[in-house]
């Protein structure tokens, strides 16, 4: 896999968000559509969207780190509300060459429009939240929409039971970005790791909604079933490569011992 | 709603009670890795010199987590329920059933949001000398799974009598992450005072809040060794998890309860409940009242 | 109810939710009896109280509409002074304060004073009488502004789709537009309100207009795919 954006040879360099965004939009739209025609293909489908969980995660990194003031949760949740919100209402557009770019466009108005709010209106002084908001909406509107594609197995979302997993997929989706930043909060923390770590989560929630999908009644479990297995080889991998940096980077790593400066 | 039955006045005192329950296992959950808003002392701790030996679960906040516990646990064993009465289970048993399964599952999930959230946040501590200890991740670990997969299932099983006994007509795992949201919110705001303002900081002597000037001072040492954060739970739960459990359950039998009377037909509910939160509000003040009665202004303050 | 009024529901009902959270005393530092009000973020526990609006309102849909807003209204209305007076229980015996507010210096309703029974160093703990007045007002219009939502999605979707698939997605569109609608306004608040004697009511409007824009969108797209597609 050539999409790993979180091994920089400098310490410092960090990636622009909206780099990440690109890749993020370009292939999430190859995995719908790689998933719309041939859904036992889907597991190359699901690799393809984990850059979104990136570029959201990273958007989230970036704006926390100037002080939301409310906590660094907050903007996970409102970016996550924008994108899938979109995207559960448009199910009723019939599925067509076009509705990917459509709810993708339209996820990603609601949050420059909700950033923009925010800038003008609240006037938080954070800069560049507009762009930042849009694409966490636009970043969980493209996770959301492979996701429900790949389960509904192609054969459209009106008359299937696949609604009953939305409230799942919509908290998990929303913990799913937010929390690799509020993990690694601290002085220490740094852009490569906590993307990793965003990788490693991607991994475990499309592997959790594997697991959901294959239950799922009416619909062909082959999809599901790639998606699971796919997702514990990729949590596998990407867990090892963080647990390499997490070595490299803690104070001191010991099974037990008195903490220091306390009499015992 | 149905016409009042004996199902339906069972189903309501069976709700409260597995609120009630419920309200318990997800304050010592909260308090068995530091989670929500008490974790911010235990992440000022380093920064003022302690090394501390808790279990730093910083996953997001508690309301959030609790809603994908729930919904979680509730949408796996919806459909797992669906197969198990497609292969002659009968229905009650299939939900049960199923409702441990989805549990399960869930727990290992919180698991590993746990450990990574631990692991990332003590290796960002590093310029404050802080190790990351192993014991201090292990020991509260299958702890704190063990009471998220109870959490999970109550709130799973609350959730099928809500939409199965009692009629509310929203999918389970629907009314589950309503359950979890509310419940999470319901346990911040009352069970995390205990953890936060009297657990933490114990040296401190009683009857004050923590001022901004404490901030961080967290005990470190525990009733024997060094504090862990299996540590916590025994404490809390005499009191504070019980307060919680008060909350949720009189809002959940409350709630139920105020829908099996029909005398004035469809307004009844709407009549009974604002009598009950004008009782409630009455109960407050006087609480105020008694509470300022009992403790006396703080010495040198009487004048202020 | 027809696509147009159920479109102007929606925005209502986006708004009010937007404005209940500056009535709703929260602040996180609550939990170390260190600030007034209930000790969760307020974007959370708006969430929290009208989710239970939204879980009571799901009794009466399918009734009219006031009455599904109403129960939804004293659903949320129910959860908050439960809350409040439990929390208040726990400071009471757990920490050992009285309930005392740092945003004004008499109770409005009460008479009583605050400043002596304030531990010194901090900024207040848990909920006095006029907070708490505040805090159920709050919960009664979010618990509203979510129902009218809900009801609105869903008058407008029911056509097309079958009773539950229709009442489940109503129901998530509702709880996203809590999510949006409640975060915008804790920004405004920076993390921590007093409820409706605090000074950030001044702030109100910015609230309204940007959960009018954010409400605008989010109803035109829904009533464009349900009624146009």
């Amino acid at each position: 896999m050539t999409t790993q954006p979180s091994e920089p040879p400098a310490e410092k360099k960090e990636i622009p968000n909206y780099k990440l965004y690109i890749v993020a939009v370009i292939t999430g739209i190859i995995s719908y559509f790689i998933a719309a025609l041939n859904p036992n293909l889907s597991f190359i489908s699901i690799i393809l969207i984990w850059p979104s969980f990136v570029a959201a995660a990273g958007c989230v990194e970036f704006l926390c780190r100037y002080g939301l003031g409310t906590g660094t949760s907050s903007i996970g949740y409102w970016g996550t509300a924008c994108g899938a919100t979109v995207v559960f209402a448009s199910q009723f557009i019939g599925t067509g060459a076009y509705s990917p770019f459509l709810e993708i466009a339209i996820a990603t108005l609601l949050g420059y429009a909700a950033g923009l709010c925010a800038n003008k209106i609240i006037r938080m002084k954070i800069p560049r939240i507009e762009v930042n908001s849009a694409i966490i909406a636009g970043g969980t509107g493209i996770i959301t929409l492979v996701v429900l594609e790949v389960l509904a197995g192609g054969a459209g979302i009106v008359g299937t039971t696949v609604y009953y997993i939305y409230p799942v997929m919509y908290i998990g989706i929303a913990i799913g970005i937010l929390h690799p930043y509020n993990g690694s909060l601290g002085e220490g923390e740094n852009q490569p790791r906590t993307l990793m770590l965003a990788l490693c989560e991607g991994a475990l929630l499309t592997a959790l909604f594997g697991f959901i999908g294959i239950l799922l009644p009416n619909t062909p479990f082959i999809p599901a079933l790639g998606m699971l297995i796919i997702s514990i080889i990729g949590f596998v991998i990407f867990v090892s490569i963080w647990w390499k940096r997490v070595k490299k980077e803690a104070y001191d790593i010991v099974w037990a011992g008195y903490p220091a400066g306390v009499d015992h | 709603m149905e016409p009042v039955t004996l199902t339906l006045m069972i189903g309501v005192g069976l709700a409260g009670v597995i609120a009630f329950i419920a309200g318990i296992i997800e304050d010592a959950e909260s308090d068995a890795g530091s989670s929500s808003n008490p974790n911010s002392q235990v992440q000022l701790a380093p920064q003022i010199g302690h090394i501390i030996t808790y279990y730093d679960k910083a996953i997001a906040g508690e309301p959030p987590q609790n809603g994908l516990w729930a919904a979680g646990a509730c949408t796996i064993a919806l459909l797992l329920s669906w197969r198990f009465v497609d292969l002659g289970m009968g229905q009650y048993y299939a939900v049960f059933f199923a409702a441990v399964a989805g549990a399960a599952v869930i727990a290992l999930v919180q698991g590993c949001f746990g450990i990574f959230a631990h692991i990332s946040r003590i290796t960002s501590m590093a310029a404050f000398k802080q190790p990351l200890y192993w014991h201090a991740l292990l020991t509260p670990l299958p702890y704190s799974m063990g009471l998220c997969f109870l959490t999970a299932l109550l709130l799973t099983l609350l959730a099928f009598v809500a939409s199965g006994i009692l009629g509310n007509s929203f999918a389970p795992p629907l009314i589950a992450l309503f359950m979890g949201i509310t419940l999470g919110s319901i346990a911040s705001g009352s069970g995390d005072i205990h953890y936060g303002a009297e657990r933490l900081y114990q040296h401190l002597p009683f009857g004050s809040g923590i001022a901004i000037s404490n901030q961080g001072d967290i005990d470190l040492k525990g009733e024997y060794g060094f504090r862990n954060s299996v540590d916590t739970p025994y404490f809390c739960m005499r009191f504070g998890g019980t307060i919680t459990a008060l909350a949720f359950g009189l809002l959940i039998f409350l709630d139920g309860w105020s829908r099996l009377f029909t005398f004035a037909g469809r307004w009844t509910s709407i009549i009974l409940e604002a009598v009950i939160v004008a009782i409630l509000f009455i109960f407050l003040n006087r609480l105020e009242k008694y509470t300022r009665d009992s403790y006396g202004p703080y010495p040198g303050q009487e004048d202020a | 109810m027809d696509p147009i009024t159920a479109m102007i529901g929606i925005i209502v009902g986006g708004i009010i939710v937007g404005i209940c959270v500056h009535f709703i005393p929260a602040s996180a530092v609550g939990a170390m009896s260190a600030s007034t009000g209930i000790a969760t973020g307020p974007s959370m526990l708006s969430t929290g109280c009208g989710l239970a609006g939204l879980y009571a309102a799901g009794y009466m849909i399918g009734e009219s509409t006031p009455l599904v807003v109403l129960s939804g209204a004293m659903g949320s209305a129910l959860m908050i002074i439960c809350t409040m007076l439990l929390a208040n229980t726990i400071c009471a015996f757990g920490t050992g304060v009285a309930p005392v507010a740092g945003s004004y210096d008499k109770d409005p309703i009460t008479g009583w004073r605050q400043k002596p029974f304030m531990s010194p160093g901090t900024d207040g703990h848990s909920m006095p009488t006029t907070t708490a007045l505040s805090g159920i007002i709050g919960a009664l219009l979010g618990g509203a502004g979510g129902s009218l939502v809900f009801v609105s999605v869903y008058e407008m979707i029911s056509p097309i789709l079958e009773h539950t698939t229709a009442i489940t997605i109503a129901g998530m569109v509702g709880a996203g537009v809590f999510l949006i609608n409640c975060v915008l306004p804790a920004y405004v608040l920076v993390g921590k309100s007093e409820g409706m004697t605090d000074k950030k009511m001044k702030l109100l409007h910015k609230t309204f207009v940007s959960c009018l824009i954010v409400s605008v969108i989010t109803a035109v797209f829904v009533y464009a795919s349900v009624v146009v597609i």
